[in-house]
C-alpha cells in the first residue's frame, strides 16, 4: 500500500518536472521562431511599401494602411518601371530550367552507377570507389579555376558559345536591339554538378540495404538489369531518391559562385540568383530597393512552396544522413 | 564432341562477359566519364596551371615556370601576398568565433526540440526554413535591415545611424548574426536526430548515480552525440573557410561601395577568375586555390584525428551494459 503511493507520487513529480522543462522550451522555441519568421515578414512587407512609407525613415515591417502597393511587382512585366528588373521571367526560367535538368540528370546517372557498383561484379570495382571516397576530401575550390579555363578554352575552340538558344529582338529607344540567350552556358550550369559522390553514396547504402536475394531471384526469373533497375529497385529507393532531389534542388537553386562567374558575361542568361546578387542597378533609390524586395519574394517562392510540402521528409531524410555520414 | 562442346561452353563464357561488361559500362560509364571531365581534368589541370605562366584567352604567354607562383604567394610585398593573406586571417579569425557558435546555437535548439513540446515539428520547420533560402535573398533582407539609410530597420529602432555594414566591427559582426540565422538549420536537425538516438536508460543510470544536469550533459549526452558532433564541426569550418555568399551579398548590393578589397579568399579568388584584367594571373591564382585546398586539407584532417583520438566518457554506457547483462543473467537463473 505504502510503496504503491510513493509510486505513484515520484511519478507525478517527474511528470511535473517534464510538463515545466516542456512549457519552457515552448516559450524559448516560440520566442525564437518570431526572431526567424522575422526577415521574411519584413522582406514581404517591404515588397508593398509605397514611395512614402519608404522614405518616411520610420521604416514598420508591413507599411501603414493606405500605403500599400503592387507597383514593384508590375515591373516585372512593364519595362519601363524599374529598368532591369523586367528580365525577371527569364532568369527566373533559366533558374528553373538548369535545376530541373541538374535533378534529373543527376538522379539517372547517379543512380544507374550506384546499382552498378552494388549489384555488379567488375574488376577495379574496389579502386574506383576508393578514389570517389578519396576525391570527397579534396576541396573543390583548386578544380574551380581549371574549370573556369577549360569552359572559356573548349567554348572558343569549338565555336559552341556563339550557339543560341534563343534571340530575342526588342527596340530600345527606338533602336532595333537583337539580345541572345546562349546554349553554352547551361551545358556548364548543368554538367559539372551531375556527378557527385556525396549523393553516389547516399544511393549505394540504400541499395547495400537491399536484400541481394530479391535481386537474385528475379534474375533467374529471366528479368533483365533494366527491368529490375526500374521495376524493383528505384521503387524500392523512393525515398532516397526523393532526399537526392531536394538536396540537388536546393543546392543547384541556390550555388552562387559558380554561375556567376559562367553567366556574367551576358545579361539574358543570367539565373535569378545571380541577378539577385548583382542588384546594384538603382541603388541608393528606395523605389529599386522595394523592386529588389518584390523580385526575392519572387525568386522565394519557387523554393517556398517545395519547402511546404515537403520540409517533414527532407528534416527526417536529412537527419538520417547526417547520422549515418 | 568433347571439344565441340567445350568450344561453346568458351563462347557462350566470352557472349556472357560481353554482355555482363557491356551492361556495367551502359550503366556506369555516364558517371565516370562526367566525374573524370568535371572533377578529376580539372583537378590536375588545376595543379599544373599552378606551376605555369597561364592565360586562357592567350595562349602565347603560357610557359612552365617552376615553383614561382607559389614563391610569390609567400614572399611579402608582392600583390597576391598583400591581398591574401589578410583575406586569410580575418576569415580564419570570424571562423573562430563563429564555428562555436554555429555549434552551440544549434545543439541548444535541438535541445529544447527534444523535449518534444506542443508544436515542436512546427518550430523544426521554421527553423529549418533559412537553410533552403538563397544567399541572395538573405543579403537582400538584411542588406535593407541593416542599412543606414532611411529603410534601415534597426538602426530606426536604435535611433541610431551607424553604418553597419561600412565599419569593420559591425560588418563582421552583422555576417555573423546573418549566418546563424542562415545556416544553423543543417546542423540542428542533425543534432536533434542524434539526441533523440541517446538511450534514455542511460540518463536514468546516470540519475540513480546522484548526476545532476550538468554531469548529465557532459557523461551522458555529449559522449553519445560525439559522431555528429564531430561531423558538424568539422563540415562547418571546411564550410567557413570558403566564406563567400554573405559578405558578396551583403555588402555587393551596393549597401557598402567603399570595400574593394576582397574580404575572404573565396571572394580574392572568384574576383581574379571574372575580371579579365586578371586573366594573364590564372597560373597565379590556380597556386593560391591549391595553397588554399592543402589549407583546408590539414584543418580537416586535424579535425578527424581530433575527434578520434577522444575516446572514453562513455561510462554509462559500460555501466549499462553491465547492468543489463546481470540482470539477464540473473533471469536466466
Amino acid at each position: 500500500m505504502q510503496g504503491s503511493l510513493k509510486r505513484t507520487h515520484r511519478l507525478s513529480k517527474s511528470e511535473k518536472q517534464n510538463r515545466r522543462e516542456k512549457a519552457i522550451a515552448f516559450i524559448i522555441l516560440l520566442i525564437v521562431s518570431i526572431i526567424w519568421i522575422f526577415p521574411f515578414l519584413y522582406l514581404i512587407g517591404t515588397s508593398f511599401k509605397d514611395e512614402y512609407s519608404l522614405a518616411s525613415g520610420n521604416p514598420t515591417i508591413f507599411p501603414e494602411w493606405g500605403h500599400w502597393t503592387f507597383e514593384h511587382y508590375l515591373g516585372f512585366i512593364d519595362s519601363s518601371n524599374h529598368g532591369r528588373v523586367d528580365n525577371l521571367p527569364i532568369w527566373m526560367a533559366n533558374s528553373l530550367v538548369s535545376t530541373t535538368l541538374t535533378v534529373l540528370f543527376t538522379l539517372i546517372v547517379d543512380t544507374l552507377a550506384a546499382y552498378a557498383f552494388t549489384f555488379f561484379k567488375f574488376k577495379g570495382k574496389k579502386a574506383i570507389l576508393a578514389i570517389l571516397f578519396f576525391s570527397m576530401a579534396i576541396p573543390g575550390v583548386i578544380g574551380t579555376t581549371p574549370m573556369y579555363s577549360m569552359y572559356v578554352a573548349i567554348g572558343k575552340a569549338t565555336g559552341l558559345n556563339e550557339v543560341a538558344l534563343f534571340t530575342l529582338h526588342g527596340t530600345e529607344n527606338g533602336i532595333d536591339v537583337v539580345e541572345k540567350i546562349y546554349l553554352y552556358p547551361f551545358l556548364w550550369l548543368i554538367l559539372p554538378g551531375i556527378a557527385g559522390v556525396f549523393n553516389l553514396i547516399l544511393m549505394k547504402n540504400f541499395f547495400d540495404s537491399i536484400p541481394p536475394d530479391i535481386i537474385d531471384s528475379a534474375r533467374s526469373d529471366g528479368a533483365g538489369d533494366f527491368k529490375i533497375f526500374w521495376k524493383i529497385v528505384l521503387p524500392l529507393a523512393r525515398s532516397t531518391v526523393l532526399l537526392i532531389v531536394l538536396f540537388v534542388f536546393v543546392g543547384s537553386w541556390n550555388d552562387l559562385i559558380w554561375p556567376q562567374l559562367i553567366v556574367s558575361s551576358n545579361e539574358l542568361n543570367y539565373t535569378i540568383n545571380v541577378a539577385l546578387a548583382g542588384y546594384t542597378g538603382g541603388a541608393g533609390t528606395f523605389t529599386a530597393k522595394a523592386a529588389q524586395c518584390a523580385a526575392a519574394v519572387f525568386a522565394l517562392l519557387p523554393i517556398l512552396i517545395l519547402f511546404i510540402f515537403v520540409q517533414n521528409k527532407m528534416i527526417d531524410g536529412l537527419a538520417s544522413t547526417g547520422v549515418k555520414r | 564432341m568433347e571439344g565441340q562442346l567445350n568450344l561453346n561452353r568458351n563462347k557462350y563464357r566470352r557472349r556472357e562477359f560481353c554482355r555482363q561488361y557491356g551492361l556495367t559500362a551502359i550503366f556506369l560509364l555516364p558517371y565516370l566519364i562526367l566525374f573524370i571531365f568535371f572533377s578529376v581534368i580539372p583537378l590536375a589541370m588545376g595543379i599544373g596551371i599552378s606551376f605555369m605562366n597561364y592565360n586562357p584567352y592567350d595562349s602565347s604567354t603560357n610557359a612552365f615556370v617552376g615553383f614561382d607562383n607559389y614563391v610569390a604567394i609567400f614572399t611579402q610585398g608582392t600583390a597576391m601576398n598583400k591581398l591574401f593573406w589578410p583575406a586569410f586571417w580575418e576569415t580564419m579569425l570570424f571562423d573562430i568565433v563563429a564555428v562555436p557558435c554555429l555549434t552551440i546555437v544549434p545543439l541548444l535548439l535541438a535541445t529544447l526540440i527534444n523535449k518534444q513540446p506542443p508544436g515542436y515539428k512546427l518550430f523544426r520547420a521554421i527553423l529549418y526554413l533559412p537553410s533552403v533560402v538563397s544567399i541572395t535573398i538573405v543579403g537582400i533582407i538584411f542588406g535593407s535591415m541593416f542599412s543606414s539609410d532611411a529603410l534601415g530597420l534597426v538602426n530606426s529602432l536604435l535611433g541610431t545611424e551607424i553604418d553597419f555594414l561600412g565599419t569593420e566591427w559591425s560588418r563582421w559582426l552583422i555576417i555573423l548574426f546573418v549566418s546563424i540565422w542562415w545556416q544553423t538549420g543543417t546542423n540542428f536537425v542533425i543534432f536533434s536526430a542524434a539526441l533523440r538516438d541517446v538511450p534514455k536508460s542511460l540518463y536514468e543510470a546516470c540519475e540513480m548515480d546522484g548526476g545532476g544536469k550538468l554531469t548529465k550533459f557532459f557523461k551522458v549526452t555529449l559522449p553519445n552525440i560525439k559522431g555528429s558532433l564531430g561531423l558538424c564541426i568539422f563540415t562547418t569550418i571546411i564550410g567557413y573557410m570558403g566564406l563567400y555568399g554573405q559578405p558578396v551579398t551583403l555588402y555587393g548590393n551596393g549597401n557598402a561601395p567603399r570595400i574593394t578589397d576582397p574580404q575572404t579568399p573565396m571572394i580574392m579568388i572568384k574576383m581574379f577568375l571574372s575580371e579579365s584584367a586578371y586573366a594573364s594571373r590564372t597560373g597565379m591564382i590556380s597556386a593560391l586555390a591549391v595553397v588554399f585546398g592543402i589549407m583546408i586539407m590539414i584543418v580537416s584532417t586535424l579535425q578527424r584525428v581530433v575527434m578520434r583520438e577522444k575516446k572514453g566518457g562513455d561510462r554509462y554506457a559500460r555501466k549499462f551494459e553491465t547492468y543489463t547483462s546481470l540482470i539477464e543473467e540473473r533471469e536466466a537463473k
